[in-house]
């Protein structure tokens, strides 16, 4: 998949309209699950999936050539949110839910196991957000510890750690509800 | 079947669909730099005359400080490229070995080669402040204009960098035309790095508050 979002990346730098509609399709799905998971919100995350595609025309010429595109959409996608975070702070846009509601977050693989679903959700919610990022970045889109440092502007070693970290607590969280 | 935001976001990117020419990589937009302290040395020249220094230990320590000043700069336009940054720790680090270096190699060039210059060196350090600031100012924009042919997501940052960045070659060009060395004149050597540097952060603010609205 990595080598084909290169190569329509190549293609939509050429200028096709095609190659356009194909990355949106490869990257569309990821990248709406990603700002869901800050957003807590559908349509809000709808809304910023919009705005990152057209930030991703506008720097459509920043992309290296045979460099990975998975992080520099995430990137672009992030920084979409964090702006709009920044211009929308005062109206609280973005609130958690509340402890009774089941959150819209997506569910790593290796947490399936340990509870319901909606049991990790929950949980997850209750992990610190400078951990859950890099967690489900990891665990849930697959991108490398190097390539989410390169997302959240953090090293590697550092994202591995938070991620790690998360990961304990998740499972702590999960063990305690079901002691 | 396509939703209606797919629909609206095509036709947006179809207006707009051009032939784009890949960002060259960062180490490559940075050599820019060399020209442009050429250029500087050839200002002076044109100025003040032939009345360069001559000695190679001047020379070899403004050449590095031209290639720290490089460093610098590769690390603010690899800023320009979403996902391809450093972490914040990493560019603190980086500006403060790279203000280190410069240090140090003055720091060197005065204790190997001291030239402590006439009573009352107050007005001609102020010279050379000014001088470095006019070197720097017009190197601080053009490394600015090329972080942001990019697309910085943290333009404030990659601003502060290509002033850093500016700072330092004019240092670097400015020294082979100083003929003082001494501590109390070091100052008047590094210190514009500081304005010019906040030049850049500025227009780097300027711009991410630019680009916000636009969001």
């Amino acid at each position: 998949m990595d080598q084909e979002l290169a190569e329509q990346m190549g293609r939509y730098q050429m200028g096709e309209l095609a190659a356009f509609e194909r990355l949106y399709a490869l990257l569309a799905p990821r990248l709406r699950q990603y700002l869901r998971s800050l957003t807590f919100d559908a349509a809000a995350a709808e809304d910023l999936l919009q705005e990152a595609f057209l930030q991703i025309h506008r720097a459509r010429h920043t992309y290296l050539p045979a460099s990975p595109v998975v992080p520099w959409a995430f990137a672009i996608a992030r920084n979409v949110y964090r702006m709009d975070r920044r211009a929308a702070g005062r109206r609280r846009r973005y609130e958690e839910p509340a402890p009774e509601e089941v959150p819209d977050l997506p569910v790593p693989a290796e947490a399936d196991g340990l509870a319901d679903r909606q049991a990790v959700r929950r949980a997850l919610l209750k992990v610190p957000e400078d951990g859950r990022e890099p967690l489900l970045l990891h665990h849930v889109w697959g991108l490398s510890f190097g390539e989410i440092g390169a997302v959240l502007g953090i090293r590697g070693g550092a994202a591995k750690v938070r991620s790690h970290r998360a990961m304990t607590t998740l499972r702590r969280l999960l063990g305690a509800r079901e002691g | 079947m396509k939703d209606v935001s797919f629909e609206k976001l095509r036709a947006e990117v179809a207006r707009d669909l051009k032939p784009v020419r890949p960002l060259r990589p960062a180490w490559v937009r940075a050599l820019v730099l060399f020209p442009c302290a050429a250029l500087g040395f050839a200002l002076l020249a044109l100025l003040f005359g032939p009345h360069w220094e001559t000695s190679g230990l001047v020379w070899a320590l403004g050449a590095f400080q031209v290639l720290v000043a490089y460093g610098i700069l590769w690390v603010g336009l690899r800023e320009a490229v979403p996902g391809d940054g450093s972490g914040a720790p990493a560019l603190g680090l980086a500006a403060l070995i790279a203000t280190a270096a410069v240090a140090a190699a003055n720091a060197l060039l005065v204790s190997l080669r001291p030239v402590p210059g006439p009573p009352g060196l107050g007005g001609f350090s102020f010279y050379c402040f000014k001088v470095e600031i006019a070197l720097g100012l017009p190197a601080m924009a053009l490394g600015f204009w090329l972080a942001v042919r990019g697309f910085p997501l943290r333009p404030a940052v990659a601003g502060v960098l290509g002033g850093l960045a500016a700072g330092v070659a004019a240092a670097g060009v400015w020294s082979v035309y100083c003929p003082f060395n001494s501590l109390s004149h070091l100052a008047s050597h590094i210190g514009p790095t500081i304005p010019v540097a906040l030049a850049g952060l500025l227009a780097g603010s300027w711009w991410a508050r630019r680009q916000r609205r636009r969001l």
